[in-house]
């Protein structure tokens, strides 16, 4: 039972991962065919609940290939997430926290 | 067959994008978006497109394995990058709004200064070792 849970967490995680790509993909080839589109881009830190290694790199490296982020760096005592936002709205923490982080915790728990 | 020119060719259009991406989004870090996501997705439906023209047990495991890699390597790899871009003092175009990392990290490291630069001292000790060693 446990197994089969996991394994449903897993395939969540790998579907919404793939999702996100498309999309972020999608993102980037309209805002190269029109860079107006971007109004304004960020820095933003993202405190993270995460606190394994094995999580910290899971979540930066979706973080970099989902719509509009990129990691750049992670403070010393692992704490905070800094990442590149490229269409920068106020909602962009939450969902990051809300979507991906919520996701790989159940995963590794 | 047909399959698999329609990802091949799809692969190679956003490859292509993403090149393109990388020389005209406005500073650094936009084009470090093009340059992964883009640069990620076009090379696996390119793999995926050379997998399907013969489709086999073998050419699947490895294309997937591929893909795998790339998805794990390249996000660090941008990463890196971006972290080193951040440090270097690479300037920010005027339409970022919010800069957090700015009192975190030390940014302008590695800039070019006018003071003259000490190469003379670290080669001089770099020279010695090896003309003491061989006498011990």
């Amino acid at each position: 039972m446990r197994a089969i849970s996991c394994l449903l967490d897993w395939t969540t995680l790998i579907l919404t991962f793939a999702k996100e790509l498309a999309k972020s993909v999608h993102d980037v080839v309209l805002n190269v065919i029109k860079p107006n589109r971007v109004s304004q881009s960020a820095i933003v830190e993202i405190p993270l609940n995460v606190k394994s290694d094995l999580g910290i790199a899971l979540l930066a490296n979706m973080v970099t290939l989902t719509p509009g982020t990129t990691t750049l760096y992670i403070s010393e005592n692992k704490k905070y997430l800094y990442a590149h936002v490229m269409n920068y709205s106020e909602s962009v923490v939450t969902d990051i926290k809300q979507g991906f982080e919520r996701q790989i915790l159940k995963v590794l728990r | 067959m047909w399959l698999s020119a329609f990802f091949v060719l799809f692969g190679s259009i956003i490859t292509f994008i993403a090149a393109l991406g990388v020389l005209r989004l406005p500073d650094f870090f936009m084009r470090m978006h093009a340059a992964t996501k883009a640069g990620v997705v076009g090379p696996s439906l390119l793999l995926v497109g050379a997998g399907l023209y013969e489709p086999s047990w073998g050419i699947s495991i490895k294309i997937a394995l591929a893909i795998l890699f790339l998805l794990m390597t390249t996000p660090i790899a941008a990463h890196l990058l971006g972290k080193a871009g951040f440090v270097g003092g690479v300037s920010l175009w005027e339409g970022t709004a919010r800069n957090d990392l700015d009192d975190v990290l030390p940014s302008n490291v590695f800039i070019e200064t006018d003071a003259p630069i000490p190469s003379e001292k670290p080669a001089a000790n770099m020279a010695k070792p090896p003309t003491t060693l061989p006498e011990q």
